[in-house]
C-alpha cells in the first residue's frame, strides 16, 4: 500500500462518471430514489453516472440484505452495492455511494477520539466491528475537520443493545446531530470535491443571494422604463430581504422594482449573465415579495442565443401574478433551453394604486426537475406549539393532481403519531379525483417525492429532508392504491366539498422536531413541502445506449445486440443463429436450401425405392391380371407418402 | 422436422466417433490434461452436479475454478478423473435440487467458500458419469476480510441466535397470511442469519419451512404447535425474510418458495439401480436401451461436506490484492491442495481398498493423488473473476 492516502488510495477511485446498472431485484421505489440520489450528486459534486455500457467497472445495484457498498473502486469489475428492504431513502443511498466513492464512516476516522466516545459496552455483542477506527495510512480525512453533520456518521442509537446510546459527542449538543441522512453536509462536500479535484458540476448554473454589489453579474437592461434597485427594506415591504431575514446587520439585500413610482405599463427588466446548458431542462426558483398591486407582474423569459439568432431572441416562460401579501412566496419555474442563455426578469407595472412594488430574491438556477406542486404552510411555529401528538394535530395540504391526472393530497402530522410524538409524520394519500373513470387501478408504479425545503439560499448547500412513497399496484392487502372512492373514507375540504382519501401511506419518523428546527426548514415562520408525484424512469430514453455489445460474445461473427442490458446473439433479419452465444449458425436461405433439398432428397429415394418395388411387383405378377399392377403402384405411393408425413412429424 | 432429421445425423456421427473405446490400459501413469480441456470441464460440471445431489443441507456449491485435474484411462473403457475443484456456494438450497449452473452466486459478505476433492468415472460412449467419492471442505468468507473493504457488510452470523428464529417466525406469519396454500407452515431450521443496523436493528434470514396439519381455514393461535405433516406428504419449502426495526414501526419481508412434492426423481429406472442397493442419485446415467451388455460395477456415491467456523484471520482485501498485483509477473505457482484431510474417512471410501482387488467390472480407483495436475494449464481460468472474493478465493497458498 502507498504510505499516504487520500482515504484509501488513487487507485481506487472512480473515473468522474461512474458506470452503473440497476438490477431488477430493487424495490421501485429504491429504483426512483437511487436516480433522484445521483441528481444530488449532480448537482452538488463533479460525480455523474451513466448506465453502463460495457466499461470494465461498473456497480451494480442490487437489493441485499441491508444497505451497504465496498469502499472505494476495488476495480474487480462488477462492484455491488445493495439498496435492501427499508434502505429506500435518499440519504441512505447518497451514503452507500461515498463508500463506493472512497469513503469510510465519520465515526471511524484516525481522529475521532477527539470528538466522540463509543461505549463499548453498549454496543451489541459481535457488532463492535462497526465501530472500528482506520488509522491515517487506511483513512485520510484530507484536512477537513470532523464533521457531526456527516451523512457518513452513525446515530446515536447504532447497534445499542439497549436504550443508551453507544456514541457520546464529546461537544454534548451534537448528540441529537450525529445520524443525519437528509443529505450531504458541507464537509461531506468539501471531502468529495478534494478527494476528486472537483471544479463544477453537472447540473448546477447559478444562484444569487443579492448580498454582493456586483449582484451576481446580473444587468440592467436598456429597453425599459426603470431599473431593479439593489435594497435591503421597502417601506411597503418588504422590511427585510429573505437571505437573512434581517439578522445579520448591513447585509440583506434584494431587487426591488418600484411600481409605486412608476405608470401603467412601465417595465424594468433584469437579466443574468449568459449561462451554458448541458442538459436542456432547467429550473429556476425564487422568491417573489408583491407589495405593489395585484396587476403588477413579473413575467419570466430567457433570451436565447443560437446560429440563426446571435443576438439572442426572447421567449416569454411563465408571467406570474398574485395579491400583494407580507410575506415572500416561493415559486419555480420550468424551462427548457438547450443553446446559451439569459434567464431575464421583467416587472410590468399594472392598473390600480401601489403603494410599493415587486422584490425578488435567492435566485437558484439549476438543471434540475421543478417539484411538480409547493404546498406553502405559514405560522409553522404556532402550529409547532400547540399541535398535539396524533390525529388532533394533523394538517392536510390543498388537493393535487399528478401528470398522469391521479388526484393526491398530504397528511401531516404536526406533532407526531401517538406513539411517536415530537416527530413530523408525513403520509401520501390517492384522493378522488375529476379523472378516475379513466385512469388505470390500482394506480400503478407512480412514485411520490414530498420534500420538506431546507431554505438555504443556495441550493447547493440546502439539506433538505424528503420521502418517497412508490404506488405499487400488486400491493392487495390493504388496498393501499385503488381507487379512492372504494377503498377510502370521506373526507371534507375547508370549503366544505366532499372527497374521498385513499390509506396514507409515509412515515410516523420523517423528522424530529430537533432537526426540524435546525437549519433552515422554518423561515420567516413558513415551511414549504415540495411534492410530485410521477412515474419512474429507470431507463431514461437514452438514445446513447449503443444497440450492439461491447464485447461481441457471439460466435461466428454472429451479430449481438442489447436487450435489457444484456447481450443477445439470435439477431439480425438474414440470420438464424442457434445457441445462446450462436455456435451454429446459418441464414435462412441457407436453412431453406438444406430443409428442401433433404425433403426432396428423402422424397426422390423413397419414389425410387416404391417405383422400383412396383416395378419388381409388376414383373413378378407379369402373369397376373393387369389392371390390378396399377392400384399396387397407387397403394404403395400413397404409402410412402403418409410414411414420410409420420416420419417428418 | 428437420430438426428431428439433423438430430438423427447426430446421433449416427456419435455413434460412429466413439465406437472405438481408449485402450490404455488402467493402472497406467496419471495423466494430467488440460484444465480447460472439455472432457475435465464436463467432469467437474457432472461432479458438482452429483455432489449437490448427494445433500440434504446446506446450499448448492458451484464452480469457481479447477484448480487440478489428474486423468487414469481405464480397460474397461472411460476415465476416472481425479477433481480438485475451487467451490462457493449459491442462492439456492440444495434441497430445491436446481443444477448449480442455474443457482445466483451469494453477495461476497455472506459466502461460503472451499474445495472439494472429487473422483469421478466417465464413459462418454455409454453416457455414464458416475461420482464416486467427493470431500468437500468450506469456509465462510472471514469477517475481517469483508469488514476491510465493506464497513456496513451483514456478515452472516450463527443462525441458531434465537432472534434469528424469531425473525423466520414473524416473517413466515407473513406469508402465511398473504399465500394461497391450504395449510399453514412453519419454521424447520434457520439456515443463513445475519443482522445491520437500517434504521434499527434488522435482521435478515434464510430457512426451510414445512407444511402443517393446520388448515388455513382454521384460526390457529400458535403455528409452531401445529404438528408438521408426515415426510413425504408435507411440502417443504425455503424462504428469505427480514425485519427491520425502527423507533416505533417494524417492517417485515417474506419471499418464499415452495418445493415440488417429492420432487419427480431425476433418477430413473435404469440397470445401475439394479445393481447397487440404496438410493443411487446421478444425473446421467447408462440407459437401458443399450443393446451392449457391458455394465460397469459402480458403487454408491460416498462423500461429505464439512463446513468450518468462520475463521479469525486477520486478511484485508487490499493487502491480498496488492499482494497478488506484485505476484503477477511471475511464473503462475500452483495452489497447494487441500492439505488439512489428507487420510480419507475409511469408513466411508473403504471402495478404495477394494477396487483394486475386484475384477474389471467396475473401474479401478486409485487413492486421491497427492500430486496435483503438471499442466500448465491448471489452476483453471476462475468462473468469474470479478468481485470482492476473487483475490481471496485464488490466494495463494490455500489455506482450506
Amino acid at each position: 500500500m502507498q504510505d499516504r492516502n487520500s482515504i484509501i488510495g488513487d487507485n481506487y477511485r472512480w473515473p468522474h462518471v461512474i458506470p452503473y446498472v440497476l438490477e431488477d431485484s430493487l424495490e421501485m421505489n429504491a429504483k426512483g430514489l437511487i436516480l433522484k440520489a445521483f441528481e444530488q450528486y449532480r448537482l452538488k459534486t463533479c460525480i455523474d453516472f451513466k448506465p453502463w455500457e460495457g466499461e470494465k467497472n461498473y456497480i451494480s445495484v442490487f437489493k441485499g440484505s441491508g444497505c451497504w457498498s465496498s469502499v472505494g473502486n476495488i476495480q474487480m469489475g462488477l462492484q455491488q452495492l445493495s439498496i435492501g428492504a427499508n434502505c429506500d431513502r435518499i440519504g441512505t443511498i447518497q451514503h452507500e455511494f461515498l463508500h463506493a466513492l472512497g469513503f469510510w464512516h465519520e465515526q471511524s476516522r484516525s481522529d475521532r477520539d477527539d470528538y466522540v466516545t463509543i461505549v463499548w459496552d453498549r454496543i451489541q455483542s459481535g457488532k463492535e466491528h462497526n465501530f472500528n477506527k482506520y488509522d491515517d495510512k487506511r483513512s485520510d480525512f484530507l484536512n477537513v475537520p470532523y464533521d457531526y453533520n456527516s451523512v457518513m456518521h452513525y446515530s446515536k442509537t447504532a447497534f445499542r443493545n439497549g436504550t443508551e446510546p453507544t456514541i457520546l459527542t464529546n461537544i454534548p449538543d451534537f448528540m441529537d446531530v450525529i445520524g443525519q441522512r437528509m443529505d450531504f453536509s458541507e464537509y461531506d462536500l468539501e471531502k468529495l470535491n478534494r478527494l476528486y479535484n472537483c471544479t463544477s458540476s453537472l447540473s448546477f448554473l447559478d444562484t444569487c443571494n443579492f448580498e454582493l454589489e456586483n449582484v451576481c453579474g446580473m444587468v440592467q437592461s436598456s429597453d425599459d422604463n426603470s431599473d431593479w434597485q439593489r435594497l435591503s427594506q421597502v417601506p411597503a415591504g418588504p422590511d427585510t430581504d429573505h437571505t437573512n431575514m434581517g439578522e445579520c446587520k448591513d447585509s440583506g439585500y434584494f431587487m426591488h422594482f418600484n411600481t409605486s413610482a412608476e405608470r401603467e405599463g412601465s417595465t424594468a427588466v433584469l437579466e443574468s449573465r449568459i449561462m451554458y446548458p448541458k442538459r436542456g431542462f432547467q429550473c429556476l426558483e425564487f422568491y417573489l415579495y408583491n407589495s405593489g398591486n395585484e396587476n403588477d407582474r413579473l413575467n419570466v423569459w430567457v433570451r436565447e442565443y443560437t446560429s440563426a439568432n446571435p443576438n439572442g431572441t426572447l421567449r416569454l416562460i411563465q408571467e406570474i401574478k398574485g395579491s400583494p401579501e407580507t410575506y415572500w412566496q416561493l415559486h419555480h419555474v420550468s424551462l427548457n433551453v438547450m443553446s446559451k442563455f439569459r434567464v431575464v426578469f421583467e416587472g410590468v407595472r399594472g392598473s390600480g394604486s401601489s403603494n410599493g412594488g415587486l422584490s425578488i430574491d435567492d435566485i437558484n438556477l439549476s438543471e434540475t426537475q421543478c417539484p411538480h406542486h409547493v404546498w406553502h404552510i405559514r405560522g409553522f411555529t404556532h402550529l409547532l406549539n400547540t399541535s398535539p401528538a396524533g390525529r388532533d394535530g394533523i394538517i392536510y395540504s390543498p388537493p393535487f393532481y399528478s401528470s398522469k391526472g391521479y388526484a393526491f393530497q398530504i397528511t401531516l402530522y404536526i406533532n407526531g403519531t401517538t406513539d411517536n410524538p415530537f416527530n413530523l409524520a408525513i403520509y401520501l394519500s390517492l384522493i378522488s379525483g375529476a379523472n378516475d373513470d379513466h385512469l388505470q387501478w390500482p394506480c400503478p408504479w407512480q412514485q411520490g417525492t414530498m420534500v420538506l425545503l431546507d431554505q438555504h439560499p443556495d441550493i447547493r448547500r440546502r439539506m433538505s429532508n424528503q420521502r418517497s412513497v412508490t404506488t405499487d399496484p400488486e400491493r392487495l392487502s390493504d388496498f393501499t392504491w385503488d381507487r379512492p372512492d372504494i377503498v377510502g373514507s370521506e373526507a371534507t375540504f375547508p370549503n366544505g366539498t366532499k372527497y374521498m382519501r385513499g390509506p396514507g401511506f409515509g412515515t410516523s419518523a420523517f423528522l424530529t422536531h430537533e432537526r426540524l428546527r435546525s437549519r433552515d426548514f422554518i423561515k420567516e415562520d413558513s415551511v414549504y413541502i415540495l411534492l410530485t408525484l410521477e412515474g419512474i424512469v429507470t431507463q431514461p430514453e437514452d438514445p446513447e445506449v449503443p444497440a450492439f455489445c461491447p464485447d461481441n460474445p457471439c460466435h461466428n461473427d454472429g451479430v449481438c445486440v442489447m436487450v435489457d442490458r444484456a447481450p443477445v446473439c439470435p439477431a439480425g433479419d438474414n440470420w438464424w443463429y442457434m445457441g445462446e452465444m450462436c455456435e451454429k449458425k446459418g441464414s435462412t436461405r441457407e436453412y431453406t436450401v438444406i430443409a428442401v433439398s433433404s425433403t426432396i432428397t428423402v422424397f426422390v429415394v423413397m419414389l425410387i425405392v416404391t417405383i422400383t418395388t412396383a416395378v419388381c411387383l409388376k414383373k413378378k405378377y407379369r402373369q397376373g391380371k393387369e389392371n390390378k399392377d396399377g392400384l399396387t403402384l397407387e397403394e404403395e405411393i400413397s404409402y410412402s407418402l403418409r410414411h414420410m408425413d409420420t416420419y417428418f412429424k | 422436422m428437420v430438426r428431428f432429421v439433423w438430430m438423427l445425423f447426430g446421433i449416427q456421427v456419435l455413434c460412429s466417433c466413439t465406437a472405438a473405446p481408449p485402450a490404455q490400459g488402467a493402472g497406467a501413469a496419471l495423466l494430467s490434461p488440460r484444465c480447460d480441456d472439455a472432457a475435465v470441464v464436463e467432469a467437474a460440471d457432472m461432479a458438482l452436479r452429483q455432489i449437490n445431489a448427494d445433500r440434504e443441507e446446506g446450499y448448492v456449491l458451484s464452480l469457481y475454478r479447477i484448480v487440478s485435474a489428474r486423468e487414469q484411462p481405464q480397460e474397461i473403457t472411460g476415465s476416472v478423473f481425479y477433481l480438485i475443484l475451487d467451490v462457493v456456494d449459491t442462492e439456492c438450497h440444495v434441497l430445491s435440487k436446481k443444477l448449480w449452473k442455474k443457482c445466483n452466486p451469494r453477495p461476497a459478505d455472506s459466502t461460503v467458500y472451499g474445495q472439494c476433492k472429487a473422483i469421478i468415472y466417465t464413459n462418454q460412449a455409454r453416457n455414464i458419469a458416475h461420482l464416486n467419492t467427493y470431500e468437500c471442505t468450506l469456509q465462510p468468507v472471514p469477517p475481517k476480510y469483508i469488514w476491510s473493504i465493506c464497513p456496513d457488510c451483514p456478515v452472516d452470523d450463527n443462525p441458531t441466535k434465537p432472534e434469528y428464529l424469531e425473525t423466520a417466525v414473524r416473517s413466515l406469519a407473513k406469508f402465511n397470511e398473504e399465500s394461497n396454500q391450504t395449510h399453514y407452515f412453519s419454521v424447520l431450521n434457520v439456515t443463513r442469519a445475519s443482522m445491520q443496523w437500517v434504521v434499527g436493528p434488522a435482521y435478515f434470514v434464510e430457512f426451510l419451512i414445512q407444511e402443517t396439519s393446520c388448515s388455513k381455514n382454521d384460526t390457529v393461535a400458535d403455528i409452531s404447535r401445529c404438528e408438521p405433516l408426515p415426510p413425504g406428504v408435507a411440502q417443504i419449502g425455503f424462504c428469505k425474510g427480514s425485519v427491520v426495526n425502527s423507533h416505533k414501526e417494524q417492517f417485515v419481508t417474506i419471499s418464499c418458495e415452495i418445493y415440488s412434492q417429492q420432487d419427480p426423481a431425476p433418477e430413473k429406472e435404469n440397470q445401475e439401480a439394479n445393481q447397487t442397493p440404496g438410493k443411487p442419485r446421478h444425473d446421467q446415467q447408462a440407459s437401458t436401451s443399450d443393446a451392449n451388455p457391458f455394465s460397469p460395477h459402480l458403487e454408491k456415491t460416498v462423500g461429505w461436506v464439512k463446513i468450518l467456523p468462520p475463521s479469525n484471520e486477520d486478511i484485508t482485501f487490499y493487502s491480498l490484492r496488492e499482494s497478488q498485483n506484485k505476484l503477477k509477473d511471475r511464473k503462475p505457482v500452483p495452489p497447494k491442495a487441500v492439505g488439512s484431510t489428507p487420510s480419507l474417512d475409511r469408513k466411508k471410501t473403504q471402495v478404495n481398498k477394494l477396487d483394486l482387488t475386484k475384477p474389471i467390472t467396475g473401474p479401478v480407483i486409485l487413492p486421491f493423488p497427492e500430486e496435483l495436475s503438471l499442466s500448465d494449464s491448471c489452476p483453471g481460468e476462475a468462473k468469474q473473476m470479478e468481485g470482492i472474493l476473487y483475490p481471496l478465493i485464488t490466494r495463494n497458498p490455500t489455506t482450506v
